[in-house]
């Protein structure tokens, strides 16, 4: 597909000869543009799959291609990497520089992009993340959320057209993961970034553009936000939980009350229970 | 056994150009048996004050006290004390360092000089109580557990010292949602069994089923204290401190705000069922279509 930037063809993929397949024949191609979530208990193989796109792992069976290019393929790696960035779980483990600026730029330097191009570079992905009145800081003394931003700028400078988050905000305080999820779909819905979402709080996807339910190594329920969220009894199955408010709203609609199905939301809900009042 | 903490500040590196004060002039008893929550975000000093309830650190001002004896205090012995009052940290797990799970677990009964039977009994109780039960479990390395095993590992090593008072900081963070509700039925059954259970949580979904009482910290004191339906009847002030409310008082919030009637008393998914419920019974019988 031209307008996709991920396409997985049947895609699978073990640790090693002798391991079980942590991702089992995975079908999956991600338009540009899009915020994608992807949800599963720990061990589900949804890491792996995160680590699948951007080339860090490369497949046991099927291909993986990013922007048309092979991951398979070495020559593609470096662009591939520049063109899809990765955003970790742990903040500390990613910032390398005693000051802001230089960890943004750290990157760059590896990239080999011109010295004079790089204060704009720089300052341009702070200024996207709101961090760019912290850029002589120390990295140190941030808080949880500041630092994931920090390192979103880093990934940001090297102007990547999709950014994978692999549990990015699991670690962070609810102010952090607002701050993070916030800046992120700032830079998904104005700079058109495509966003590849993991993480296990359903909160964190209600949002977004396609939903992935990840079990076993397999992708098990795809689709809208609405879609999945809606099948309590599946996400069970798989040992997730539907949003407390999309649960609600069921039990509320199995009593008979005249909710409009798919209300995931505190804002949507109180919007439907008040036209009743 | 009853911990007071007596107007207890804490000062890291005072004197330096680092010095901070993380708790200010908190006072707070920990009652025997209860659920007590600790809410605040990153910084508010919470983590700092949960130290202080097993005399890790030491108060640069005020006293802790335990049935009525200061804990700092000459010939008091801090063994007991640590014995009795389990603290598990964040992310535990970290700390898992022994060959096997048997030898971790053990480590902390050990330390006390119990004989090897005992130690042995209280591995394979403490085992059981957080479920890791499979056949041979005890004798793999901790490093080849899931996480939430890991956890549930560092758990064990805590209660192995029968402890009385549990005090938690933040124990089902970065789990995924199924292995975070079994830490959570784990915590709540510990305390229907008697222990005293402090838990520091960010998930005010968590603290409005489990909590008997909740304390929220800002800025190094303490700014609200009581049950959680008195908290959370507060959720504006709770959001202005940066803090989260349950996604059903924010329900209710936003109902208020629109003009609807809708109780204050609705911080628990039950709660939300019944009193919508009756919002919409009440509306039909007023003839709103």
């Amino acid at each position: 597909m031209a307008d996709a930037i991920f396409t997985l063809d049947h895609v699978s993929f073990a640790y090693d000869e002798d391991a079980p397949l942590a991702v089992r024949d995975v079908t999956l191609s991600v338009p540009f543009g899009e915020f994608h979530a992807v949800l599963g208990r720990n061990g589900s193989g949804k890491s792996t799959m995160a680590k699948l796109m951007n080339g860090l792992y490369t497949p046991t069976e099927g291909t993986v291609t990013v922007c048309g290019m092979d991951t398979r393929d070495e020559k593609n790696t470096w662009e591939i990497r520049r063109r899809a960035g990765m955003v970790f779980q742990n903040p500390d483990n990613q910032l390398v520089a005693t000051v802001v600026r230089e960890d943004v730029a750290f990157g760059l330097e590896n990239i080999g992009v011109p010295t004079e191009e790089m204060p704009g570079r720089i300052e341009r992905a702070l200024v996207d993340v709101g961090m760019m009145e912290y850029a002589e800081r120390a990295p140190h003394l941030l808080s949880g959320g500041q630092k994931q931003r920090v390192a979103i700028a880093g990934v940001l400078a090297m102007e990547p057209e999709a950014i994978i988050f692999d549990e990015s905000t699991a670690m962070l305080d609810p102010r952090g993961r607002r701050e993070v999820l916030n800046a992120v779909k700032r830079l998904n819905r104005d700079k058109g970034i495509t966003v590849i979402w993991i993480t296990h709080f359903m909160e964190e996807a209600v949002e977004a553009d396609r939903v992935h339910v990840m079990h076993d190594g397999q992708i098990v329920m795809s689709g809208m936000p609405r879609e999945v969220f809606t099948q309590e009894e599946k996400l069970r199955e798989y040992r997730l939980d539907a949003p407390v408010t999309a649960r609600l709203a069921r039990r509320l609609r199995k009593a008979g009350m005249p909710l409009p199905e798919g209300i995931l939301t505190p804002e949507e809900m109180a919007e439907e229970v008040a036209k009743l009042c | 056994m009853l911990i007071r903490l007596d107007h207890v500040t804490h000062t890291y590196q005072p004197g330096s150009p680092f010095q901070a004060t993380a708790i200010r002039d908190v006072t707070l008893e920990i009652r025997p048996g209860e659920f007590l929550a600790l809410i605040g975000h990153t910084g508010c000093g919470k983590s700092t004050l949960a130290q202080h309830i097993n005399g890790l650190l030491k108060p640069t001002e005020g006293r802790v006290l335990l049935d009525g004896k200061d804990i700092h205090e000459k010939g008091f012995s801090k063994k007991e004390l640590r014995r009795a009052v389990g603290l598990v940290f964040q992310y535990p797990e970290h700390q898992l360092f022994e060959e096997t799970v048997f030898k971790d677990v053990a480590f902390g009964p050990r330390n006390l000089g119990l004989a090897e039977n005992e130690i042995k009994e209280r591995v394979e109780e403490a085992l059981e109580r957080v479920g890791l039960t499979d056949p041979g479990i005890a004798e793999k390395s901790p490093f080849e557990l899931s996480g939430g095993q890991m956890r549930r590992a560092a758990m064990a090593g805590v209660l192995a010292m029968r402890p009385e008072v549990l005090v938690l900081d933040e124990p089902a963070a970065g789990l995924d949602p199924q292995s975070r509700e079994d830490m959570l039925q784990l915590i709540s059954h510990l305390h229907s069994q008697g222990t005293t259970v402090v838990m520091i949580s960010h998930s005010m979904d968590d603290v409005a089923r489990f909590a008997d009482r909740a304390v929220v910290m800002e800025k190094g004191a303490i700014a609200m204290e009581g049950a959680p339906e008195e908290i959370f009847r507060h959720g504006e002030r709770l959001e202005s401190m940066g803090l989260d409310v349950p996604s059903v008082c924010r329900i209710g919030m936003l109902l208020r705000g629109k003009g609807v009637a809708c109780p204050e008393e609705m911080f628990r998914e039950d709660q939300a069922y019944d009193a919508l419920l009756a919002l919409w019974k009440g509306g039909k019988a007023h003839g709103v279509q």
